[in-house]
């Protein structure tokens, strides 16, 4: 009841301006009595957030690259955490990717991998080979990665854009990989696996970036001495950069 | 498929709050478009080359001047694709106006209003939700303070139209707070017809035909898009001009016509002015007189409407979005190439409601 006479008089009140405002033959807006009534009444806001009605609105844009059916080609530069602790690995590749829409992609990836002893290597290795004839020294032997060939599946479930500097917004995807093939070692070929996720940042209608952190697994042939080499299970996590060329 | 999106920060959030930026994503926007003619002449060097070759000129006259800077017309295509579109939308073709309206690029002088007048052709269609998401862009910080004041009518009638009353009241709260200082500048400039814009404005510029970008921060206290106007754009350049010769000039009769020029074009230029602010503060007024009535019926209604029927709504849902399609939420900062891309979904009131008081 109470709430109804206030309303009443909000209303009379803001009828009262409105019909100056109609009135005024000047034609000359009253900041104080046109302008500063509008949207001043709490409680009238109050009473309309009961009112059922609502609003929703979102930002719907079209991506920037066009990935449907599309080819990318790409250089990498990776490289290899864990595995075998006397080495030091890494690589350089060349992906071809097929974007079947912007959601997913298939890729062949071919590394080509450069390996060097870590320190300890370098101990291990050197004590082995100073090792005077007829001395005892613990056997030294190292796998060491030469390429491998994969075919990977993509999956870009989220995606988003940024800003550098004020330049130009840059859409990107993050993604999830998994897949596999073959590794050449130095004792010979075997199979890897691998999964990880990436970023694919789309530079321009044909300029790409990527980055990814894959886990990859794959057995190594060593040597301990006796005449049938031991396989080892090795769990390495790959590091890769790169840009590519959308066509 | 669960989609997640991710909008990183930037600084520019907080850039939107810097008039001076909200200028350059503007001019950036309609950077490609002059208002006028096609040759830009500087008139300091106009002036310079006048003198070298007039020494003992008795008299001065940017006759020549102006009829190579104004006599073309830059942008016809797309100030005719504007005059198609009101034509459309006179004859109540709102459809193909709509169109038509769609016609002009964003990096065009004239896509502000196509926005708005795009946003009145959905309203008049009864697409009160498309309504909204054309003002949205409007209202949007980097154009709240120099978008025309009938963009807040449009969002205000559309919320009513969909008795979203807490809506109409933001809208009027936001109206009150980006448009009020504009609107008393502009009223005192059709009665004064110069401000401290215009003598900034007179101070820097030199090229003629004057762009929107020459105009710089003085656009938010000046008519809207008053450079587009030839009158104006001919008086500000008899004004410099005579200014620049003043300074070069020796012949003593010639300096007394100078004085004359130059004081005869000042005063034009204001009259200009005046005549200018005098449209837009008639159709400001305008504009808070229906904002006023908007309150009004959405105070009544808001007491009429309390405790409507879950039945007297309808609620609609977003369009489905493809793969090829990004979506972010709306935290009410834009990023310049989000503007125009917005979407609204309402639950609106049933039309053609009956209301008892």
């Amino acid at each position: 009841m109470k709430n109804a006479k206030w309303i009443k008089l909000a209303i009379a009140t803001t009828l009262f301006c409105s019909l100056n405002v109609l009135a005024s033959t000047g034609k000359k807006v009253n900041p104080k009595a046109d302008i500063d009534t509008l949207g001043g009444n709490q409680e009238i806001m109050d009473m309309a957030q009961n009112i059922k009605s609502t609003s929703r609105s979102r930002i719907v844009q079209n991506r920037i690259i066009d990935r449907n059916m599309a080819l990318e080609m790409g250089l990498t530069f990776g490289n290899v955490f864990g595995g075998d602790s006397y080495l030091r690995t890494q690589s350089l590749g060349a992906s071809l990717d097929f974007h079947i829409n912007p959601r997913w992609s298939l890729g062949a990836r071919y590394y080509d991998y450069g390996s060097s002893l870590t320190p300890e290597g370098e101990r291990i290795s050197s004590k082995a080979r100073n090792t005077p004839a007829g001395g005892t020294s613990n056997s030294f032997d190292i796998d060491t990665p030469q390429n491998s060939v994969m075919a990977v599946i993509n999956w870009y479930p989220i995606y988003g854009k940024t800003s550098f500097l004020d330049i130009g917004v840059t859409q990107f995807d993050l993604y999830v990989l998994a897949g596999g093939g073959q590794m050449n070692l130095s004792s010979g070929s075997t199979p890897v696996y691998t999964g990880g996720i990436g970023l694919g940042a789309w530079l321009s209608k044909h300029v790409t970036a990527r980055a990814e952190i894959r886990y990859q697994t794959y057995q190594d042939q060593l040597s301990d001495g006796s005449p049938q080499l031991i396989s080892r299970n090795l769990d390495t996590v790959v590091g890769t950069v790169g840009f590519g060329w959308l066509l | 498929m669960v989609v997640m999106m991710i909008k990183k920060a930037t600084t520019l959030g907080n850039c939107t709050r810097n008039f001076a930026y909200k200028l350059v994503l503007i001019t950036g926007l309609m950077s490609s478009s002059l208002a006028l003619a096609g040759e830009t002449v500087s008139v300091k060097d106009w002036t310079v080359k006048w003198a070298a070759k007039n020494k003992n000129a008795v008299s001065f006259s940017t006759a020549e001047l102006e009829k190579n800077i104004f006599s073309g017309c830059s942008d016809c295509a797309n100030k005719k694709v504007m005059e198609t579109a009101r034509a459309e939308f006179a004859k109540g073709q709102y459809e193909k106006a709509f169109e038509s309206y769609n016609k002009v690029p964003k990096a065009n002088t004239y896509w502000l209003n196509a926005v708005e007048e795009r946003g009145w052709a959905q309203f008049r269609m009864g697409q009160f939700e498309k309504a909204m998401a054309q003002t949205k862009t409007l209202l949007a910080p980097q154009f709240a303070e120099v978008v025309n004041s009938e963009a807040y009518l449009l969002q205000s009638l559309s919320q009513l139209k969909i008795c979203d009353y807490k809506g109409v009241f933001e809208t009027h709260r936001m109206f009150k707070e980006k448009q009020k200082s504009r609107i008393v500048e502009i009223q005192n400039l059709s009665e004064t017809g110069w401000n401290d814009a215009m003598t900034a404005l007179m101070k820097t510029v030199d090229r003629f035909p004057m762009t929107l970008k020459d105009m710089g921060p003085t656009v938010q206290t000046l008519p809207g898009q008053i450079y587009k106007d030839v009158e104006f754009q001919k008086q500000a350049l008899r004004f410099k001009a005579t200014e620049r010769a003043l300074n070069l000039a020796e012949n003593s009769s010639l300096l007394a016509q100078l004085e004359s020029q130059n004081d005869q074009a000042f005063k034009a230029l204001k009259k200009r002015v005046r005549q200018l602010a005098q449209i837009e503060s008639d159709a400001n007024f305008a504009t808070v007189q229906k904002l006023n009535l908007v309150e009004v019926e959405a105070i009544q209604r808001v007491h009429t409407d309390t405790g409507m029927a879950d039945s007297m709504y309808k609620k609609s849902d977003f369009k489905k979005t493809n793969n090829d399609q990004l979506v972010f939420m709306d935290d009410g900062r834009p990023w310049i190439d989000e503007l125009d891309k917005y979407e609204v979904s309402a639950k609106t009131c049933v039309q053609g409601l009956r209301r008892k008081m």
